[in-house]
């Protein structure tokens, strides 16, 4: 009896996945709780282990979107034929599971071999390129490679734009010796036909602006999904960002002084997560949560880090930090930080932020103003430290500052709150003592 | 006239007709001036009467050699009169259909001389129409040489050698242009002894030269004396009442009962273009490629407009033209226009030339198949011809094909079509022709282009 692969649900947002990459071939035997499939939502990826032992039989395929809860594969027993399935539709509507690749013999009709390739060598490409090529009608010659040689997603996309597209013969094989994406290209022949002069009209564009190509960053997965974060947090909050300034300068000796004892440094931003959570259980409203027409005060004191990676950021939350040590603080966030830019941080590592940290101190930065993390409604905002001139006993002396930036949701929090809050905070820093006081109560 | 016209159409000939039928197609009212016959010169003194004498002809030929198809028929007797009537009652008919179809889509004929007298008048036999678009489509006119002699008796043009019944001993024909060649072969097919003098190095000015070639060897063997890069110096009187043609340069001199010197020069005179304000260049009005001339309203098409002198290049420019006019936005382009010489066999070609290409600097890649190996063209005992396919090396772009064979004016558009839908030369490749036909050689031609027909000899 064949086992379904799902898509899963890998946080409270996610309606759809992207399938990344099978681990496990196609025909492939495996043993319950295998990793056999990446799948990624917008926010990280994820390995999927098998529910069963058997055979993988792929349905998905890398770069399909499924929505969660809908079928990517099976686990069959070998020889088993496989079940029906459809996309994004009720299983009762089941079509062959041929028809739910996109570019099937059934569903397409085979294109006719292209106009046969000018030399007769052989075309390096994967074995399953071959194979969908052979299935599809596709001339390997025609296919652009990605890397050194063909692979099966290369042969699909060539696929998907001929059945698409409409064009002129002339003009694909211009676009395709060009290397130029007839998507892009607007159609001016009859029915919007894609015409020699239009791709003529393209390549002239292209080579206008040869001089300094600019480079370009796909905004897609990650960067998508911060962009829709942010613009939607700004656009359905009232933030307002306000900031202290605390003097440090305790605090530096402190962490000096216990990095000696620990036999290693904690970060000043494992001292704020801790002191944060303290100020929290004192102004709980920061923490809280808007649901429908109530405001929701925290039960767990989950404290999120903003963790810069190469090509985004990705906020791991530290989960009840307020059963933790500062050492122990220090330990989680190096594991999660490592791990999340290793893109190996599971789902309940990345949702349910009490509140938000994000330090930007290292980077220079006194002062900013950080956007809330919805559904939180605070955010901190942790500048450098910084040496400042202060008159201490009468006498001018050294001393060590930071600028804490809060930006708060002012539906839910007023200043007056958000201030208090922020004058603990200081008040901790500037007593590091108090941070662990609290610790041992 | 008191109603005001959407469009007023001067010449009632190709293009003129192709112009009137569109616009009133989108609801026009629509004028057509014809100062002769219905039809113009393509119908009643060019291209219907001389295909139809051309036809007679190469049943002439086909009788000849009939023999070798094993139908014994002697030397054919050929009776003028019924060759000439049979072509006055074809064109009768024709143009009374011409005139239904006008009448039928509400179209007015006047019969009269027409003229602008201001962007949006014409005048006619002394009366005005006011007119929101004017087609002038008054086609070509007959010339003479500019040659010493060309206005002696004897010296004929096109409309003349056409109307002739009595078919010339010796005839000479100064030229290379389509009726020249096709005139040509026509009198030598009905008995004359025909000496054709070629100002150049090609029977057919505009053709590619290997067709050409092929041509001027198929004359040559037909029996038509070629007098090749010859220039007339002048055509002067011979003894009872022959001609005497007199080659440039010492080359030698024809001596002939009649002598063909024909040319046509756009008909733009007495129009009123010059007070209107229309430009000409030459006599030809200048137009761009929405049939505009340089006056807002005022199209012209045709012949008398620059470019080669056919039909359905007027009938097509017609078209768009009364588009425009009728507010539509419509283009001519020529890139599939095919040439056609109805000779036997028959020339057609589309697209450019293998000179023209390599002038415009395409680096070119050639398919070329003689109708010496196709079957077909064997059947029919016609292997003199070639199909040759000029191919842009980038892009394997069909930039010309070229025809000499059996049936070449229809053959041709299985060619424009191609090139009119962008297919590349792949495509043309996988085509699949009748077997035997000459078809055939299309597809081998465009297979050896990437030198991988199956019907070459490896060279
Ligand atoms: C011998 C010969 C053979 C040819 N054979 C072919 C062929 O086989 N195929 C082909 O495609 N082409 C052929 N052509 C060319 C073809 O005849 C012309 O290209 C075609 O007729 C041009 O069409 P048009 O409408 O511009 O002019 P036309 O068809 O000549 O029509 C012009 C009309 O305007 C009329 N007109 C002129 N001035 C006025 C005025 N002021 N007022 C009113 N009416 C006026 C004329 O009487 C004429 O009827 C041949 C030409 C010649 C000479």
């Amino acid at each position: 009896m064949a086992v379904q692969v799902i898509m899963p649900k890998l946080g409270m947002a996610m309606t759809e996945g992207t399938v990344v990459k099978w681990l496990k071939e196609d025909g492939a035997p495996v043993k319950r709780g295998e990793p056999i499939v990446v799948v990624m939502s917008k926010k990280i990826t994820y390995e999927v282990q098998s529910p069963a032992d058997g055979v993988v039989r792929h349905v998905a395929q890398p770069k399909d979107v499924r929505g969660i809860g809908e079928i990517i594969g099976f686990i069959t027993e070998p020889g088993e034929p496989l079940p029906e399935v459809t996309v994004g539709a009720a299983p009762a509507e089941a079509v062959p599971v041929e028809a739910a690749a996109p570019a099937a013999p059934a569903a397409a009709p085979a294109v006719k071999a292209e106009a046969p390739e000018r030399e007769e060598k052989v075309i390096p490409a994967s074995p399953a390129a071959r194979r969908l090529a052979k299935e599809l009608g596709v001339d390997l010659a025609r296919v652009r490679p990605s890397g050194p040689r063909i692979t099966e997603e290369d042969v699909r996309r060539y696929h998907e734009e001929r059945t698409r597209i409409v064009a002129s013969p002339l003009a694909r094989r211009m676009a395709e010796e060009e290397g130029l994406d007839l998507a892009e290209i607007q159609g001016t022949g009859p029915g919007g036909r894609i015409t020699e002069e239009d791709v003529l009209r393209a390549l002239e564009k292209r080579a206008a602006p040869a001089a300094a190509p600019r480079q370009r960053i796909p905004f897609l997965g990650m960067r998508q999904a911060i962009a829709e974060q942010m613009v939607h947090s700004l656009q359905t909050m009232a933030q307002v960002t306000i900031t202290a300034k605390a003097d440090v300068t305790e605090l530096v000796a402190t962490r000096e002084a216990l990095a000696v004892r620990w036999g290693r440094k904690a970060s000043y931003t494992d001292f704020l997560v801790r002191a944060v959570v303290v100020a929290l259980q004192k102004h709980p409203l920061l923490g809280a949560k808007l649901e429908g027409d109530e405001i929701v005060l925290p039960t767990e004191w989950n404290i999120g880090v903003a963790v810069a990676l190469e090509d985004g950021l990705i906020v791991p939350v530290l989960r009840n930090a307020d059963k933790l040590s500062v050492l122990q603080i220090s330990d989680r966030i190096r594991d999660l930080a490592q791990r999340a830019r290793e893109n190996a941080l599971n789902v309940d590592e990345v949702t349910g932020a009490t509140f938000t940290i994000t330090n930007l101190g290292m980077y220079g930065v006194d002062a900013f103003t950080p956007i809330i993390n919805p559904p939180e409604v605070a955010i901190l905002g942790v500048g450098r430290i910084f040496e400042e001139p202060a008159i201490v006993g009468g006498q001018i002396v050294p001393r060590s500052r930071m600028v804490l930036s809060l930006t708060i949701d002012h539906r839910i929090v007023d200043g007056a709150p958000g201030a208090a809050f922020l004058q603990t905070l200081v008040q901790l820093l500037e007593h590091p003592a108090l941070i662990f006081a609290a610790e041992e109560g | 006239m008191a109603e005001r016209q959407d469009l007023v159409v001067i010449g009632g000939g190709a293009g003129g007709f192709a112009a009137a039928m569109r616009a009133a197609q989108l609801g026009g009212k629509v004028t057509v001036i014809e100062s002769a016959y219905l039809g113009g010169n393509c119908m009643n003194k060019a291209c219907i009467p001389l295909t139809c004498l051309l036809t007679t002809a190469q049943l002439a030929a086909a009788v000849r050699k009939a023999d070798r198809f094993g139908i014994r028929l002697g030397e054919p007797a050929i009776e003028m009169e019924t060759v000439h009537s049979r072509k006055d009652v074809l064109i009768e008919s024709l143009r009374m259909g011409t005139e239904q179809l006008l009448s039928d889509n509400g179209i007015t004929l006047i019969q009269g001389k027409g003229r602008l007298v201001a962007p949006d008048t014409v005048e006619v036999n002394g009366q005005t129409i006011q007119a929101r678009n004017v087609v002038i489509a008054t086609g070509s006119a007959p010339a003479q040489l500019p040659i010493e002699g060309a206005d002696l008796p004897g010296v004929i043009g096109t409309e003349e050698a056409i109307e002739l019944r009595d078919i010339p001993a010796r005839i000479a024909v100064i030229g290379r242009q389509p009726w020249d060649i096709e005139l040509a072969q026509y009198f030598q097919a009905l008995g004359s002894e025909v000496t054709l003098i070629v100002d150049g190095d090609q029977v057919l000015a505009e053709a590619d030269r290997t067709i050409a070639q092929r041509l001027g060897k198929r004359l040559y063997d037909a029996g038509i004396a070629l007098k090749m890069r010859s220039r007339v110096e002048a055509i002067r009187p011979g003894a009872n009442g022959s001609l005497t043609v007199v080659l440039a340069e010492g080359k030698g001199e024809i001596a002939a009962d009649r002598v063909l010197a024909a040319r046509r020069l756009p008909n733009s005179s007495g129009l009123g273009l010059r007070e209107v304000g229309v430009k000409t260049e030459g006599g030809a009005i200048l137009v761009n490629e929405r049939m505009e001339t340089s006056i807002p309203h005022i199209y012209a098409i045709g012949d008398v407009i620059p470019g080669p002198m056919w039909s359905h290049k007027a009938n097509a420019e017609g078209i768009v033209a009364a588009e425009n006019a009728m507010g539509r936005a419509s283009r001519m382009d020529y890139g599939s226009l095919p040439h056609c010489v109805f000779t036997w066999p028959q020339v057609a070609w589309v697209g450019l030339t293998e000179e023209q290409a390599q002038a415009q600097g395409i680096e070119v890649e050639i398919g070329q198949v003689p109708l010496a190996i196709n079957p077909h063209a064997m059947i029919l005992d016609e292997t003199a011809g070639e199909i040759k396919i000029i191919a842009c090396k980038k892009y394997s772009k069909i930039v010309g094909v070229h025809i000499m064979a059996p049936g070449a004016v229809d053959l041709i558009n299985a060619a424009a079509v191609a090139m009119l839908s962008e297919a590349t030369v792949g495509e043309l490749m996988r085509l699949i022709p009748r077997h035997p036909s000459l078809g055939e050689a299309l597809v081998d031609a465009a297979m050896d282009v990437e030198k991988r027909s199956l019907h070459l000899p490896k060279w």
